[in-house]
């Protein structure tokens, strides 16, 4: 369940990186958007709920080979953006197997993480303690308060 | 996920419709479907996303591996009714929008498999 002390926001899942529980973590990753403020439009959840889905296959597709394995999910909304960290117990991700489609070209695959760094503002990956750190986030920005619109 | 098939026209078209996600988990069964009707001959296909309300990069790569399946044996691929504002956004992002010709219904996608190898069918 998420967690909200004034403008913050925090919730947390663990699953098993297979394609069978995609559906439930997009219903998590979309429904923390959607409950995180009137400025966190349906088109964010969108973004956010596609993002990590992708992250999470290539997850479960590449760094446990297919193999299954846990995967925690963190999501946080500080008032400004959106965040979401993915933290995996599998290989490591090599950046070189990860080059941009040709898109007048279409091909079959090689299109999960051109579409995430489409979809968000920021994306990081970092390997720590033998553990893959996927970090992603999306500017949403409040609207300017009332003392602020008044200058 | 509902697939009907329509076969009442001038040119054999198979309007192939899957419903709900068409994600990593369900792409394979559309991808076995639409392998299987260029298999047997029906090489015009309509993929109608009315009803698809989540799309991710393993559904694009059925569509890629049906155009690619249909075009070789003559035939084509189209799309229709892309509404989920997701589903029209992945499209974009990946400019697939440019690639495959998109129409507003069903009916409409199948109309122009007519109007492209039957010019004589009335429309």
């Amino acid at each position: 369940m998420p967690e909200s002390t004034g403008s913050r926001r925090i919730a947390s899942l663990r699953l098993e990186a297979n394609h069978a529980a995609m559906a439930a973590l997009g219903e998590f990753s979309r429904g923390f958007v959607l409950g995180a403020g009137p400025s966190a439009a349906a088109s964010v959840a969108d973004r956010m709920e596609l993002a990590v889905h992708e992250l999470a296959v290539n997850v479960a597709d590449h760094a446990y080979a297919g193999r299954s394995g846990p995967l925690a999910v963190h999501l946080r909304w500080d008032g400004l953006a959106v965040t979401a960290e993915l933290v995996d117990a599998g290989s490591a991700f090599d950046p070189a197997s990860a080059t941009d489609p040709d898109l007048d070209h279409p091909r079959v695959d090689g299109y999960g993480l051109f579409l995430v760094r489409a979809l968000v503002d920021d994306l990081v990956y970092r390997r720590d303690d033998n553990r893959n750190h996927w970090t992603i986030s999306i500017n949403i920005g409040e609207p300017a308060t009332p003392a602020q619109k008044e200058d | 996920m509902t697939m009907p098939i329509v076969r009442d026209r001038t040119v054999p078209i198979a309007i192939v419709a899957p419903a709900g996600r068409l994600d990593a988990l369900t792409a394979p069964a559309l991808r076995e479907r639409c392998s299987n009707l260029v298999d047997q001959g029906t090489i015009r296909l309509v993929i109608d996303l009315e009803a698809v309300d989540f799309m991710d990069s393993a559904g694009l790569a059925v569509l890629v591996r049906a155009l690619r399946a249909a075009r070789s044996s003559g035939g084509d691929v189209k799309l229709s009714a892309p509404t989920a504002s997701s589903v029209a956004r992945i499209l974009e992002l990946t400019r697939f929008d440019r690639v495959f010709d998109i129409a507003a219904t069903a009916d409409a996608a199948a109309d122009r498999f007519l109007s492209t190898h039957a010019p004589g069918a009335r429309r």
